[in-house]
């Protein structure tokens, strides 16, 4: 035959049956190559065909042009956020004006996601509740977005309500409670918010109230890990978290019940109550979700302009509500419900001020983070806290959440500055935190080692070195029984030995034990990893201590590089890791490489940490003491005067930290050509550490020595 | 039609008196900029916006030095100034927290930002290749418009043949020969963008 046309080329290559031309294709060359042609064609039509928006106008980006919902005539855009677009629409079958909300595409990173979503949709649409939000229909668009239709609303936001009609408090609880009853309706039928926000809620004419998107927050980046959560303070993208409870700051979904929303309808009661939120929500990422899981909320009787007084059983409602602990919050939204129903009808209400809280936390008083990490083991130690709940849980979710709370702890007790009158607080707990251990774990061996080894570290921490090794050597032994000699779990608990050893000067020994730990961990992990990085520090600081400085700064500087490439340079352990390199110069002498790490420390620690860390104080100091090795005190003396009003703020002015920093700032008055500040400074320093540490303290007698080189230059 | 590769474009990116690069670079990755934004949630004049700052940031930031190519991808490092920007634009129209995006849950997650981004170039490098196909096929009205009918709109051969006048066989040609012009097109402008 002669060679094909075209189009009986591309019916066989479309698959359309045709044997000559296929037994012409065969023989022919031309045609070969004809066909080779005509299919990457029919690759790229499908390209084409797949590709979304309107490639025919060049510049109207990702327009939703193409976008059809079968069934539905799209009228117009009501409003477009992160999660998706809603659209006004008509359902063609009813007439009846729909709000259409169609997802983004990608919504969902995994297939799981979309199968949980796909799952409570079900759900959702399966509510029927006079206010809450009714679901009729819902589908996927052609190019594979969420969609589904609802009723549609007219009205204004619970916060524009109340912010524009005068209402009674009585007012505002009954429209509360009506708000809990939606809630604990969709609870009983399997669904959670997630997502409670004055936003989300819509009172309409007639005082018509209806809750929107239930179950409809994407899940919370489900599979989201610690390390990307705290990446989070770089900027990343977040919303608001007013509403958050504390166990959703933390990133882990299997902690988010309908406990969550009782505590967004805490906030959301709160600030009807007073029209502010319990803490503040604005400003750094770090400094809000700390505000969160540690801010208690402000007293609502000391809002003193408001229309109704606020008495005693309303803030204990609100506070019961926004408790931080699930467990001592109303275990549900129609608990919450009851107490606001009891509270209107003047009965007495179930819900009980903690005041073992209030006790601690004002004891504590202005020592934020050791409150943090004291509340955390009272919490812990409590019969109704998390770890005595995990204990009951199922087995699954158990392990999880011993390291969530194994993670909190050691942040808050591993990074306390404790002070010299809490010690006995925080003494006393641990040791009944180690009698507690006798009791409840005794058949959990993994949790065991786990609390034995925070326990032991938080000894070491205040100095109760007996303690530590008893609680750390325990928790070693048991971790080799779990899981033999070379797992990571043993690597941690011999560091943990180790820092004992240290914290005693045995110094070979302790070398010995993190040279173990080092190599478990290179073989579990390989050499560019974060438990390596630690272990190299681990090393490094015996190495310094026993004065090999070249070995030290080598070790210190390749745990650095691991953390660099691992969690990038805007992080905290980065600017560590840049601290110690930083430190092992100086010691070295090499001022010029020292203060470059240094900088580069400072930079990252002002950029991610709260005002009054104390690793900024040290990383301002470190800079400033090479500023003076520099022979350049202008630059030194307002790092050093900020570090001194710091420690006077959070330590107090007679602490011996305090003196040692204004002894610093008086030197480098001294060295500034100051002489009459310095003395002053100095004197008051020496005073500080005399009466603390005694006269032969290296840090008083460095005091005496600066004074008696002011005293030479005046006459 | 652009002419140079990405990371010819970004050497010559360096030289702050080459007009013509930032042209280059701007025409290249604004369109995908407004069109990552609309997809994150701003509406189209705060997607342009947030596509502004990012390309002004971005040059500010490269020739200062910052972009190192043995750290990362550019598209890593262009979805990280774009989020900042798209981040700040949210944040200032949401000066109230209640009405700013709704829940930590909202910005996807990494590898979901690259798939939209390389969702995005694709468009934007099938967009760029049908213009460039118009361009070149300005001469043969015919041919084009065959092949728009049976690509975009849809239309069968036959309907298109009687539409248009055209025997059967020109509509089969005229859709072999546009898709053989935009394969070689798309194949040119991936090297350029250095995608494939």
């Amino acid at each position: 035959m002669d060679c094909p046309s075209l189009s009986q080329l591309e019916a066989v290559v479309e698959g359309v049956p045709d044997g000559e031309v296929s037994v012409h294709i065969e023989i022919c060359p031309a045609c070969r190559k004809q066909v080779e042609q005509v299919r990457a064609n029919v690759a790229l039509l499908s390209r084409l065909a797949g590709s979304s928006g309107d490639l025919r106008s060049p510049s109207r980006a990702g327009t939703d042009a193409k976008l059809t919902v079968p069934g539905y005539t799209i009228l117009d855009e009501l409003h477009r956020g992160g999660q998706g677009v809603v659209y006004r629409a008509r359902q063609i079958a009813t007439h009846r004006t729909v709000a259409l909300k169609v997802l983004l595409s990608g919504t969902f990173a995994t297939s799981k996601q979309r199968r949980r979503f796909e799952r409570e949709i079900e759900l959702v649409a399966g509510l029927r509740h006079p206010n809450i939000v009714t679901v009729y229909d819902s589908g996927v668009t052609e190019d594979g977005r969420h969609w589904f239709a609802m009723e549609y609303l007219d009205g204004d936001t619970l916060d524009e309500y109340v912010a524009g009609h005068p209402l009674r408090l009585a007012d505002k609880l009954r429209l509360f409670s009506r708000i809990c009853g939606a809630v604990s309706y969709a609870h009983q039928h399997g669904v959670i918010h997630r997502d409670l926000k004055p936003a989300n809620i819509i009172v309409g004419a007639d005082d018509a109230l209806h809750v929107l998107d239930f179950g409809l927050a994407k899940p919370v980046n489900a599979e989201i890990d610690r390390d990307k959560a705290t990446v989070t303070t770089e900027g990343s993208f977040l919303g608001t978290l007013a509403y958050a409870s504390p166990e959703q700051t933390t990133g882990d979904p299997n902690a988010i019940d309908v406990r969550s929303d009782v505590y967004a309808l805490g906030v959301i009661l709160y600030e009807m109550l007073c029209g502010e939120y319990p803490y503040p929500v604005t400003g750094r990422l770090s400094d809000v979700v700390d505000a969160i899981a540690n801010t208690p909320p402000k007293r609502l009787r000391s809002f003193t302009d408001l229309p109704d007084r606020l008495d005693d059983e309303i803030e204990t409602i609100a506070l019961t509500a926004l408790a931080k602990e699930p467990a001592r919050r109303y275990q549900s939204a129609e608990a919450l419900a009851r107490d606001v129903e009891h509270y209107l009808a003047g009965e007495p209400i179930d819900a009980k001020r903690d005041s073992g809280w209030y006790v601690l936390r004002k004891t504590l008083g202005r020592y934020r983070l050791q409150a943090a990490a004291a509340g955390a083991f009272v919490l812990l130690l409590a019969g109704t806290s998390v770890a005595m709940s995990v204990l009951y849980q199922r087995a699954h979710h158990e392990a999880e959440k011993v390291r969530q709370i194994n993670l909190f702890l050691e942040d808050t007790l591993g990074s306390a500055e404790l002070p010299p009158h809490g010690e006995l607080t925080v003494r006393e707990m641990l040791d009944e935190g180690v009698h507690w251990i006798a009791l409840a774990l005794a058949d959990q061996p993994e949790i065991e080692a786990s609390v034995r080894g925070i326990i032991g570290s938080a000894y070491r921490n205040i100095g109760r070195i007996d303690e530590a090794e008893a609680q750390l050597q325990a928790s070693l032994k048991i971790r080799r029984e779990q899981f033999g000699d070379r797992h990571p779990q043993v690597a941690k608990g011999i560091s943990g030995v180790g820092l004992v050893r240290m914290s005693q000067g045995r110094y070979l020994e302790a070398e010995a034990l993190f040279t173990e730990a080092l190599e478990i961990r290179r073989d579990a992990f390989g050499l560019n990893n974060l438990q390596v990085a630690l272990a190299l520090n681990n090393l490094a600081n015996v190495k310094r201590a026993r004065g090999e400085l070249d070995e030290a700064l080598r070790l210190y500087n390749d745990s650095y590089v691991i953390r660099l490439d691992r969690r990038g340079a805007m992080h905290g352990d980065t600017a560590m890791g840049a601290f110690l390199v930083g430190r092992a110069y100086a010691e070295l002498g090499a001022n010029g490489r020292a203060m470059i790490l240094h900088q580069r420390a400072l930079e990252t620690r002002r950029a991610v940490l709260h005002e009054e860390h104390p690793d900024l104080a040290r990383s301002r100091t470190a800079v400033a003491v090479l500023h003076l090795r520099l022979g350049n005190p202008d630059a030194a003396e307002p790092l050093l005067l900020s570090v001194l009003r710091r420690h006077e703020a959070v330590m107090g002015a007679q602490h011996w930290r305090t003196a040692v920093a204004r002894r610093l700032y008086g030197e480098c008055l001294a060295a500034a050509g100051r002489q009459g500040e310095a003395d002053l400074q100095l004197q008051a320093a020496f005073n500080t550490l005399l009466g603390i540490l005694g006269p032969d303290h290296a840090e008083t007698r460095a005091a005496t020595t600066a004074l008696a080189a002011i005293k030479e230059k005046t006459p | 039609m652009l002419t140079r590769t990405t990371t010819a474009l970004l050497e010559a990116l360096l030289d702050p008196a080459d007009d013509e690069v930032w042209h280059d670079f701007d025409r290249r990755y604004r369109p995908i900029l407004i069109a990552f934004a609309r997809r994150l949630g701003l509406p189209d004049e705060d997607a342009a916006d947030a596509a502004q700052d990012t390309l002004a940031r971005f040059v500010r930031s490269y020739r200062d030095g910052k972009y190192d190519r043995d750290r990362g991808r550019l598209r890593s490092w262009i979805i990280g100034i774009a989020r900042h920007c798209i981040y700040d634009i949210h944040q200032r129209r949401a000066t109230d927290p209640k009405r700013g995006l709704s829940a930590i849950s909202e910005l996807p997650d990494e590898s979901t930002l690259n798939a939209m981004w390389d969702q995005e170039c694709e468009q934007e490098i099938l967009r760029q290749g049908i213009s460039e196909l118009r361009q070149q096929t300005r001469t043969e009205e015919g041919t084009i418009r065959a092949f728009e009918m049976l690509a975009f709109d849809g239309r069968k051969p036959a309907e298109i043949a009687e539409a248009l006048s055209m025997s059967l066989n020109d509509v089969y040609l005229a859709k072999h020969r546009c898709l053989k012009r935009l394969r070689e097109i798309i194949s040119q402008l991936e090297h350029l963008y250095e995608v494939a």
